[in-house]
């Protein structure tokens, strides 16, 4: 998973924490504050995990690629949750102020953590699917989808001279043209939407002539495409959307951790 | 030396490379340029003028183009001047080959120029002077793509020297056919040239096209859909590593903001895999594009061959946007600082321009799209030096 070029990252990671882990434990043996080098250390490292997102901001500028920026805040994320029980020096404090601070620090972690793996995993599910599709472009996808089988159904009644197909249509099929389903399945691998439409989705077919099932069987072809669309949907609908937690709550942490630097200052220093 | 009346750089003006020598002025000189366009109309209309290009090419510039070839570096002055008196110059293919290219995507059919046909008897070793030709070999009931050459590569060499070789065997044909991908200028070096000068004189080839016939068809498909796609062409292909991009579109933001808003290129394109090349402007060896540019607004600039536009000398007329067999140029609707369309005033029409990817070519620290990527999945690649293990394949 990791990548060669972290490597230094992690090596000076691994240093940076051993050097305040011993200066803190020396302080701490003269009867010093080791609070003081700990404390600034997170507020440094929340700070450089910030500016990834600036650095996102201006691309136009060349402060270094954008990927040896993440490789770093992955490092760095993980050397701050380590600096963070240091500073603390224990993962659920008492006081109401710092249990605020921690629930959303302990918040970002989780919501940094759960980006970085469906940003290893999801890719690689939506490239098996075969097929391209621009996000943005998804609802029109699937709106082209449902008119072509609304035209099929429409065409087979008028070629057969029976409503079965369209019967179907509207009172179970239209249910699952008309927008993206079956999302939690897919962005967990599973196959609800397959399974339902081989299920619920064909139970008509058994009531239909040769001439019937030509048209339905082109249904379900697109049945199976906008499964595909869906899946695209619904994972990089994900890999967009943990971004408006993650940044949000980011933002929020520096900004009580600089008020908690600002009162400790002024009050307990 | 160059004197007065003397002609220079149409070779690499009409032939759409960079250019092989540098001419300094020892004193004052009045010049004048005639564009390539204008070379081309003369090429395309006078005879004599082709004669002349082709005269001048045998007395300028054969030689040196013979002695880069590993075959002929060992041969002295005289022994080049053999050789390049008894060369054949051979063109296959269209000029504006994209025009056949694409009528053949969309129909779905349609037959390449052959140069070499599998079986055929080889009368000489055929070097590729500019242009791009598929090595392929009966497979099944298709013709399965070995590799391809491009320019400064040869074909035949190994069958001409096993037959020289081995003088017994009585019948000695080609393994391989070669045909052009578009326009290829060959030239053919006959047999009777290389058993005087170079077979006496050569190891024996240590490996042939033929090996990689022995390996399974899977393992060159990548290759295969290159060439069928003509993305062999490209020198900087955007390629996109699908199982690594998280579809962010962090790439098209960063070439937006460094282009005034614009993007430059579309996260779409044609895939293999797990790989995908977006419609971002190739930045081809054989540049199609600049074919029939009226004013030459798209050119390739002088320092890096990056081909770009000149948004002040394009006139819109969207002939490159239609020349390009990879649809990676885009018009676009010109706007003032307001963001409002600005519309010709006779016709009240909104003004269009070219517009595709330059490479960032004004911006220090190489193209915004590649930098921005936080997944380096997106990379700029030339199709001839591309690992498949640097992009994840």
């Amino acid at each position: 998973m990791m990548q060669r070029s972290s490597l230094p990252f992690v090596v000076v990671g691994i240093l940076t924490f051993a050097l305040v882990a011993w200066y803190a434990r020396i302080t701490s043996l003269q009867l010093g504050n080791p609070a003081i080098v700990t404390g600034y250390t997170l507020l440094a490292l929340m700070l450089l995990l910030g500016f990834f997102n600036v650095r996102k901001r201006l691309s136009m500028v060349p402060v270094g690629r954008s990927s040896l920026w993440l490789e770093f805040h992955v490092v760095a994320g993980v050397l701050t949750i380590a600096m963070f029980w240091l500073h603390a020096g224990t993962v659920w404090p008492v006081g109401t102020y710092e249990l605020v601070l921690t629930v959303l620090f302990y918040l970002v972690s989780l919501s940094g953590i759960f980006g970085y793996l469906i940003l290893r995993g999801l890719p690689r599910r939506l490239t098996q699917t075969g097929i391209e599709v621009m996000y943005e472009r998804i609802p029109a996808e699937i709106g082209e989808i449902r008119e072509k089988v609304e035209s099929l159904t429409l065409k087979c009644t008028e070629k057969t001279g029976s409503d079965t197909v369209a019967q179907h249509y509207i009172g179970t099929l239209n249910w699952f043209f008309r927008r993206p389903r079956f999302g939690f399945s897919h962005i967990v691998g599973g196959d609800a939407a397959g399974h339902w439409l081989r299920g619920p989705g064909s139970a008509a077919r058994r009531y239909l002539n040769n001439d019937e099932i030509e048209y339905f069987d082109q249904i379900m072809e697109l049945g199976t495409l906008k499964i595909l669309i869906d899946r695209h949907f619904a994972c990089q609908g994900l890999m967009k959307k943990w971004l408006l937690v993650h940044v949000p709550l980011s933002m929020a942490v520096i900004l009580v951790s600089i008020w908690h630097f600002l009162l400790v200052n002024v009050y307990a220093l | 030396m160059l004197e007065d009346g003397a002609l220079f750089g149409e070779l690499a003006a009409l032939g759409r490379v960079p250019r092989a020598a540098t001419v300094f002025a020892e004193e004052d000189a009045i010049l004048l340029e005639v564009r390539w366009q204008g070379l081309r109309e003369l090429r395309k209309y006078d005879e004599g003028w082709r004669r002349m290009i082709d005269q001048r090419y045998r007395e300028n510039a054969l030689k040196a183009h013979l002695q880069e070839s590993v075959m002929f570096s060992r041969l002295d002055e005289e022994s080049l001047q053999s050789v390049a008196d008894k060369v054949l110059f051979e063109t296959y293919g269209s000029f504006d080959w994209n025009v056949a290219f694409q009528r053949q995507r969309q129909s779905g059919s349609g037959k390449e120029p052959v140069i070499a046909r599998q079986g055929e008897y080889p009368d000489g070793v055929l070097m590729i002077r500019a242009g791009f030709a598929r090595v392929s070999i009966k497979h099944g009931n298709g013709e399965r793509t070995l590799t391809y050459l491009g320019a400064g590569n040869h074909f035949g060499l190994g069958e001409l020297y096993a037959a020289w070789k081995n003088p017994d065997i009585q019948e000695m044909a080609m393994h391989t056919s070669l045909s052009a991908l578009g326009y290829v200028d060959v030239l053919r070096v006959p047999a009777p040239v290389l058993e005087e000068h170079v077979f006496p004189f050569m190891e024996p080839p240590t490996s042939t096209t033929m090996d990689i016939a022995a390996t399974p068809v899977a393992d060159d498909a990548l290759m295969e859909w290159a060439v069928e796609e003509r993305f062999v062409n490209a020198t900087r292909a955007m390629v996109i590593n699908l199982e690594r991009c998280v579809r962010c579109d962090d790439c098209v933001r960063a070439c937006a903001s460094t282009h005034g808003g614009n993007p430059r290129f579309r996260r779409h394109g044609r895939t293999f895999d797990s790989l995908m090349v977006a419609n971002a402007c190739m930045h081809c060896a054989d540049p199609v594009c600049m074919i029939g540019c009226p004013t030459g607004a798209i050119h390739r600039t002088v320092e890096h061959g990056t081909v770009i536009i000149n948004d002040i000398t394009c006139i819109g007329c969207a002939i490159c946007a239609n020349s390009c067999p990879y649809n990676n140029i885009a018009m676009v609707a010109i706007r003032n600082p307001d963001a409002h369309s600005i519309t010709d005033p006779d016709s009240g029409k909104p003004i269009f321009k070219a517009t595709k990817c330059d490479f960032c070519d004004s911006q220090p620290g190489g193209p915004a799209c590649v930098r921005a990527c936080p997944h380096d999945a997106l990379k700029r690649v030339h199709f001839r030096e591309m690992n498949p293990a640097e992009t994840g394949q």
